[in-house]
């Protein structure tokens, strides 16, 4: 397999002077060259954590990995030293943040913040640089690029400050880019434009993406394979169709169940998910959503569930799958909530 | 049914400086009747928050009318304007900031009880309970903290505060917009029971229309400070007539694969246009595919072309 990505039992903890938050506790994952994995969760999940620390952007201060490895192409991330970082961030990953406000340079005309990654990671020339600038802002659709270029950020639209980070981003070409909730801040018909232009040069590129949301649509119109995270963990992972389709994990089904559908009637209610999400200072001992998962027994109070393989694709960690789970009530329940 | 409020030829400007003037809200009008749930929906800066703002007196109208039964809201005496604001409510979109940080729980959800002076002492506290419990919190809630309860939570405040004086109109400015998704579910089944069990009109205003569509009787769909098409929900989603509705409800994305795979490549092009210098004609002019001349020269009207459906569009 051509894996460009692999995390392995990724820990992240962030520390203060009376607490420990365990903001990621072991997950592990891959992503394959040209493909787009989206990471799917709540706020404080985790999701936008795992982002950083494979950019190796967290605060060296007050966090710190325990565990786990990141191997990008076959090196490791993160003990990785500055230098050697510098020339992979940017140049071999790109990443889109949220907020297209707050990932600019204010000060900075948009074509020079564009060509700076030139410059600096491919040693062009300021000419060569910004040529190449105009014609990668064309490529994101914005019309005419030459005057844009000489162009502040705030004299954009948000829509078009998401353009120009997503230029910034690809200019180098990146084998892999991280989008962390890249329309977000947009409104749905610019949230469309960015997924489509998104979409559209990454099959043009063939770069992988790993997509960080939280809403299921985006998730639908937009990845291969997903990633289910709850509280610092994947609870689930497979493929598109079998995320969407065949859900087994109970927060997976939650999740599908708690947006309209298409055709949902006025009378009837959507099913919300009781309560909220653990406080991950102090994590509970067995699954993090027991006390919220309508199936819970026993054991899911007292162990963490171990991962159980489906398919080549599709795995969980849920003791309801567990081949050594009684085989009659739960899984019946779980099943039948799906096909509905 | 009878009408509650309705809204005339209601237009909001903001003087920004320079002589530029923000038409935030141009000359609309609208009806709301009594026990129904009227969704707006438009994307940011199309006005939709400074209507509801408008309607309950937060910003005084440019011109145009607002009556709340048969009274217009914004010439009303002083003891009128008292039982006015008791009777009409708001719900607004971020629980962390629209929460005084330095009050308990009990005194923001009685402070419309003081300001009204409606109940005393025991009577106060109790009513308190009773309204953490109406909306899903607990007893010992009362005496705590804004920033010790999560998102979700934090609405359920902001709703028991809105529902202490027992009004009749709620306005629900993007109530559910900053929190997530699981919860998202929880406080709108939260509105549509308290809806059912308390005879209360909402106005909910948002940019999700897949949750308008859940929650709401009517969906008005605004643009660029105008009013593009007002119909029944499943009208709405059946059969819409305005070019903007119909591409506003296929840049949704919808949770299934298999739609989001068939659906064809979205047809709204380009940004919204400065609401400081609005296009001539129809507003949605620049990103209309189906412009014709007529909409360059003319700014359609909203005309009825149903029972319970209006469009403002040449075309339709």
């Amino acid at each position: 397999m051509n894996r460009l990505l692999e995390v392995k039992d990724l820990h992240v903890n962030f520390n203060s002077k009376n607490q420990h938050i365990q903001a990621v506790r072991g997950i592990s994952f891959h992503v394959n060259k040209g493909e787009v994995l989206a990471i799917v969760g709540e706020s404080g999940c985790g999701k936008s954590v795992t982002a950083k620390s494979i950019m190796k952007l967290l605060p060296e201060k007050s966090c710190t990995i325990p565990k786990g490895s990141i191997l990008f192409n076959g090196e490791e991330i993160t003990t990785m030293k500055k230098k050697q970082l510098s020339k992979i961030r940017g140049a071999k990953i790109g990443m889109v943040f949220q907020d297209p406000m707050t990932s600019l340079n204010p000060t900075m005309k948009v074509g020079d913040q564009i060509a700076e990654g030139l410059i600096i990671h491919k040693g062009y020339s300021k000419k060569l640089a910004r040529e190449k600038a105009i014609e990668i802002i064309k490529q994101v659709g914005i019309p005419n690029p030459v005057h844009c270029c000489t162009k502040y950020p705030h004299q954009l639209s948000g829509g078009m400050r998401q353009r120009i980070v997503i230029a910034m981003a690809l200019i180098c070409e990146p084998d892999l880019l991280i989008a962390d909730e890249p329309t977000t801040a947009l409104d749905v018909t610019i949230q469309s434009q960015i997924l489509d232009l998104l979409k559209e040069l990454q099959q043009k590129m063939s770069m992988a993406i790993i997509l960080i949301t939280h809403d299921l649509g985006v998730v639908a119109r937009f990845s291969d394979r997903v990633n289910i995270m709850y509280a610092g963990k994947i609870v689930e992972s497979g493929t598109k169709s079998e995320i969407f389709y065949s859900p087994k994990h109970p927060y997976t089904l939650g999740l599908l169940e708690s947006i309209p559908k298409l055709d949902h009637s006025r009378d009837q209610k959507l099913t919300a998910i009781d309560g909220t999400p653990p406080d991950l200072a102090e994590p509970p001992k067995g699954c993090a959503y027991t006390p919220r998962c309508p199936f819970a027994m026993d054991v899911c109070d007292e162990y963490n569930p171990e991962k159980t393989v489906l398919s080549r694709t599709h795995h969980l960690n849920c003791w309801l799958m567990d081949p050594r789970a009684p085989k009659v009530a739960t899984n019946k329940a779980v099943s039948q909530a799906a096909n509905e | 049914m009878e009408k509650i409020l309705e809204v005339k030829k209601l237009t909001k400007h903001f003087q920004v400086g320079k002589g530029l003037e923000l038409k935030a809200v141009d000359d609309i009008s609208f009806d709301i009747y009594e026990g129904e749930t009227l969704g707006l929906v438009g994307e940011s800066g199309c006005g939709k928050s400074t209507i509801g703002r408008t309607i309950i007196r937060l910003y005084q109208a440019t011109s145009g009318k607002v009556f709340y039964k048969g009274k217009d809201v914004h010439t009303l005496s002083k003891n009128d304007k008292k039982d006015f604001h008791k009777n009409m409510q708001m719900i607004f979109q971020d629980p962390y900031a629209s929460l005084n940080p330095r009050m308990t729980v009990a005194d923001i959800i009685a402070e419309g009880l003081d300001i009204h002076r409606l109940k005393k002492g025991e009577e106060r506290k109790e009513a308190v309970y009773q309204l953490l419990e109406t909306v899903g919190l607990k007893r010992k809630h009362a005496n705590r903290y804004a920033h010790e309860f999560s998102g979700g939570q934090r609405q359920r405040i902001g709703i028991a505060r809105a529902l202490a004086v027992e009004p009749q109109f709620i306005i629900a400015d993007e109530p559910i917009s900053a929190l997530d998704v699981s919860v998202q579910a929880q406080i709108v089944n939260l509105l549509i029971e308290l809806q059912q069990k308390k005879k209360l009109t909402y106005l909910f205003i948002s940019h999700d229309l897949s949750m308008v569509k859940l929650i709401s009787d009517r969906i008005g769909v605004m643009y660029l400070g105008n009013l593009m098409e007002l119909a029944t929900s499943k009208r709405l989603n059946e059969n819409p007539l305005h070019p903007y509705t119909t591409s506003l409800l296929k840049a949704i994305p919808i949770a299934d694969p298999a739609i989001e795979e068939a659906k064809e490549k979205i047809t709204i092009s380009g940004d919204l246009p400065s609401p400081t210098n609005p296009p001539s004609g129809c507003v949605y002019q620049t990103r209309c595919s189906l412009a014709t001349e007529m909409c360059f020269q003319q700014k359609p009207i909203l005309k009825q072309v149903d029972k319970q459906h209006f469009v403002a569009c040449h075309l339709a």
